[in-house]
């Protein structure tokens, strides 16, 4: 038991660099979400919550009356898809764990922390770096949130200085990252095409799920070249270093 | 936005989160993930982000594809992910102003 809390301990302090990072993430959300017509309240409770920048900032496009409920479930049910797999290279390690350690560590689970994890060999320090390094995770994209709060900019003022083009880019920029190879190529293009010509001819809230599901069944049929398989018998996630992952935010 | 659609949204977000975080874990527990499944999900991680993206770039203004560009150029010169959405938003910014 204290020996997972030293690991927790170890987890908090290898993670913190790479929570810094977070900060302006969380900071942009809340600027984001302030545009969006978010209250002060429900932008802080959203971020302690869902913990999950991507789908944080895709929800923010489906926050209107009437909500629309299946396609927001399903969009950040999609965003998060990768949480799965990271949860299943998880499972050796984490069955080995109390019911209370289990449910910390897979509601701390993202990108980072489960990164530097997968390094370690110990199914105890696995555990203990995806809870300490997903507290500090935690509290920086806490932090990020709530200075935001401060910065009350006019629909216009965010215009001007392009703080509308924060959500694109930011999913641009995981986009770039997940990039594993050519295989992806035919995937993404089909995705790209069924959600472009969705959004025209039919428009509504569900163009990113039949674009993002498409993608997915198409890659069914595209040869997988790259080496990035999470679940591999060789030690899990040993293409993703952290130098790679470095940057993840929440 | 009524007081129980806000209490709603949050709960949707927190349970469609908690169920992908858990999902992999309740899921290996039961039946381990063959390959297409694996690929499926991985997939979808990519597809959706492209379904957000393209969309976005096709309606929005010269000034948003030329902060993607600058934003992209950045990522593949491997200046982080900070640098290069401050210097997209950046382009954004200046493109609107001066053209």
């Amino acid at each position: 038991m204290s020996e997972l809390r030293n690991h927790i301990r170890q987890g908090f302090v290898l993670l913190l660099p790479v929570a810094v990072m977070v900060l302006p993430f969380g900071l942009a959300f809340s600027i984001a979400a302030q545009q969006a017509g978010l209250e002060d309240l429900a932008i802080v409770a959203m971020s302690m919550l869902v913990f999950a920048g991507a789908s944080q900032f895709a929800a923010l496009e489906l926050w209107h009356s009437p909500v629309p409920w299946i396609p927001l479930a399903l969009v950040v049910f999609a965003v998060n898809a990768r949480h799965i797999l990271m949860g299943a290279s998880l499972y050796p390690a984490l069955r080995q764990q109390p019911m209370a350690k289990r449910l910390l560590a897979i509601f701390l689970i993202s990108d980072a922390n489960w990164a530097f994890a997968m390094l370690q060999r110990h199914p105890v320090q696995q555990v203990g770096i995806v809870i300490g390094g997903g507290a500090a995770l935690w509290v920086a994209w806490q932090f990020g949130t709530v200075a935001g709060l401060w910065i009350k900019t006019s629909q216009d003022t965010a215009y001007r200085f392009g703080l509308d083009a924060v959500m694109p880019l930011f999913f641009l920029i995981l986009l770039f990252k997940q990039w594993a190879g050519r295989s992806d190529i035919l995937p993404w293009v089909v995705a790209a095409a069924v959600a472009v010509t969705w959004q025209q001819l039919i428009g509504g809230h569900w163009y990113v799920l039949a674009g993002a599901l498409a993608g997915g069944v198409i890659a069914l049929f595209v040869p997988d070249h790259s080496e990035q398989r999470l679940l591999s018998t060789e030690a899990a996630g040993t293409d993703t270093t952290p130098e790679k992952n470095i940057h993840d935010s929440a | 936005m009524t007081q129980l659609e806000l209490v709603g949204f949050l709960a949707v977000m927190t349970l469609a989160t908690l169920s992908t975080r858990g999902g992999g874990v309740i899921l290996m527990s039961v039946v381990p993930m063959g390959p297409r499944v694996q690929r499926f999900l991985r997939a979808l991680s990519g597809s959706v982000l492209v379904a957000l993206v393209a969309p976005a770039m096709l309606s929005g203004d010269w000034a948003i594809r030329a902060g993607a560009a600058v934003c992209l150029l950045a990522m593949l010169l491997q200046r982080g992910q900070l640098v290069a959405l401050t210097t997209g938003v950046l382009t954004v910014g200046l493109v609107r102003a001066f053209l």
